[in-house]
């Protein structure tokens, strides 16, 4: 990969990557750091990565980056209640992609992460396993979890309005 | 087939379940007779039968079936299609099951609903600090840069170098206009215009010595008119200061105002001529068309400029030469090693 086709993967990629993290830790700085440091890591690697698997690179990197975060952050302010009771719906909503929303940032982390490969990118089981370190049946099983999850929010919505 | 003692296996298990064929019969009652050995070997196997015994599955209920677990298939099948799982044979079977249970049908449509969409709106708002250069580019870019130093500061050098001349040029003017406003005769008006207009240090100074002696009203009132023009002039020549009325050597004069008006006196010397000084317009203008004719980042300046700035930095002496305008051979010259290397092309 030459210095040309990098800077065609911050073209292709940078917004994928960028929307990816910012979708998992809601930080908007963060998430750029997160994403700078993994072009500053491509970049280091450029000869030893080939332009196919750019992508890959980069989310793999992004997201093992953007886990050393939370784990430095939860070090440091430890979070033992993390995810919210599912049963506390004040929230308003106008349209379905508002629900969706409130519901993929309600998921644990895994679950968030594999599905938004999934949606978001198109991934195979086992893209997102090379992705997270995780085997093809582990990816399948919080994929489905999530499903399941999404589907009850979204149920309990539409019971609420 | 033949029943042989290698190959007999297969009569006796059929003999036994009546299955063996009519015709066979007659031949496999000889085979018996023939070989005693085997027929014991087959009244053995007619006795060989498993009891019957009668075992019950406990865990039948788990098996059975409820709504609950129809709902769960479904979640499974829903899920599966969703990701694109099933196969064709199965997609179908699970729309039939679909088209059969239409309680089912809201359920699925929800897990159809849970599709995210990338928010394309969000983009990453520092792509600019990502994107990277190449080392030709790179040098590229250092190399204008130390150009557009270089002719930065030569710029501003010569700028001053101009600015500094065009100072003088009022300096004689307002001593002459002093001389002009005590001395009103229309010969000494002439004189100091000229001396304004062109006239060298060396002749202004006798000039000034010849009229300063004897007119002590004239230094008096230049020095009250302005002090710090006058006196750096008149400190030039310190006998003429001497020999004039005390009053003008009870003035204290700023030893640091007589180096500046000294200094400025040398700078006169070269100024032969100041109708052919430029002003500062008149400069900018003659360089922007200087720079228009050749290009401000022509290769030739830029080549130009960083072998000035290669020389200056190693102290040997590397020069080119020119050949209309363009540049024909590179020429290195040190202590040790001197050679030539010729750029046109034959």
């Amino acid at each position: 990969m030459n210095s040309k086709e990098y800077n065609h993967s911050v073209d292709l990629y940078s917004d994928n990557v960028y929307r990816f993290i910012l979708k998992n830790i809601r930080d908007e700085e963060r998430a750029r750091d997160i994403v700078q440091d993994s072009y500053e890591k491509l970049w280091r690697n450029v000869e030893n990565v080939n332009s196919d698997k750019v992508k890959a690179y980069l989310f793999t990197t992004a997201y093992h980056t953007m886990i050393d975060v939370i784990r430095k952050e939860r070090r440091q302010t430890p979070m033992d209640n993390y995810q919210i009771p599912e049963d506390t719906h004040d929230e308003q909503y106008s349209d379905l992609s508002e629900v969706l929303n409130e519901a993929v940032n309600r998921l644990p982390e895994i679950q968030r992460t594999v599905i938004l490969l999934r949606d978001y990118e198109g991934y195979s089981y086992k893209e997102i396993g090379e992705c997270t370190l995780l085997s093809e049946a582990q990816v399948k099983v919080y994929i489905y979890r999530a499903r399941v999850f999404l589907k009850n929010y979204i149920g309990k919505m539409e019971l609420v309005v | 087939m033949m029943i042989t003692r290698d190959y007999y296996e297969t009569f006796f298990l059929d003999y036994l379940d009546g299955k063996l064929e009519e015709n066979m019969i007659d031949e496999f009652l000889d085979f018996l007779k023939q070989n005693p050995d085997l027929k014991e070997e087959l009244h053995l196997l007619e006795n060989i039968h498993l009891p019957e015994q009668q075992v019950v599955f406990s865990g039948k209920k788990h098996l059975y079936k409820s709504v609950a677990d129809e709902k769960a298939v479904l979640e499974i099948k829903s899920i599966a299609l969703m990701e694109g799982d099933l196969r064709e044979d199965e997609r179908e079977l699970f729309e039939v099951y679909l088209a059969n249970h239409p309680n089912l049908q809201k359920e699925h449509e929800l897990f159809a609903k849970t599709h995210l969409r990338a928010d394309t709106d969000i983009k990453y708002p520092d792509k600019k600090k990502l994107y990277r250069k190449s080392g030709t580019a790179i040098l590229l870019n250092w190399v204008v840069s130390v150009a557009a130093m270089v002719l930065i500061f030569y710029g501003i050098h010569s700028v001053l170098q101009n600015d500094n001349h065009n100072s003088l040029t009022p300096s004689i003017e307002k001593i002459a206009s002093v001389k002009q406003e005590s001395v009103p005769s229309k010969s000494k008006n002439e004189s100091m215009t000229k001396l304004g207009d062109a006239e060298p240090r060396e002749k202004l100074a006798n000039k000034a010595k010849s009229e300063l002696p004897g007119n002590h009203k004239l230094t008096r009132a230049a020095h009250n008119a302005n002090p710090a023009i006058i006196a750096p002039a008149l400190a030039r020549d310190l006998t003429v200061l001497e020999e004039i009325n005390p009053i003008r050597a009870s003035i204290k004069v700023d030893p640091i105002e007589n180096q500046l008006a000294e200094a400025h006196s040398v700078n006169m010397k070269p100024i032969r001529d100041p109708r052919k000084m430029m002003t500062l317009d008149e400069y900018l203008a003659s360089r922007v068309k200087e720079v228009g004719d050749e290009g401000l980042l022509s290769a030739n300046k830029i080549i130009r400029i960083g072998l000035n700035v290669a020389s200056e930095l190693s102290g040997n002496r590397i020069g080119y030469r020119l050949k209309n305008g363009k540049i024909s051979s590179l020429e290195f010259e040190s202590k040790l090693l001197a050679f030539s290397i010729p750029l046109e092309k034959k």
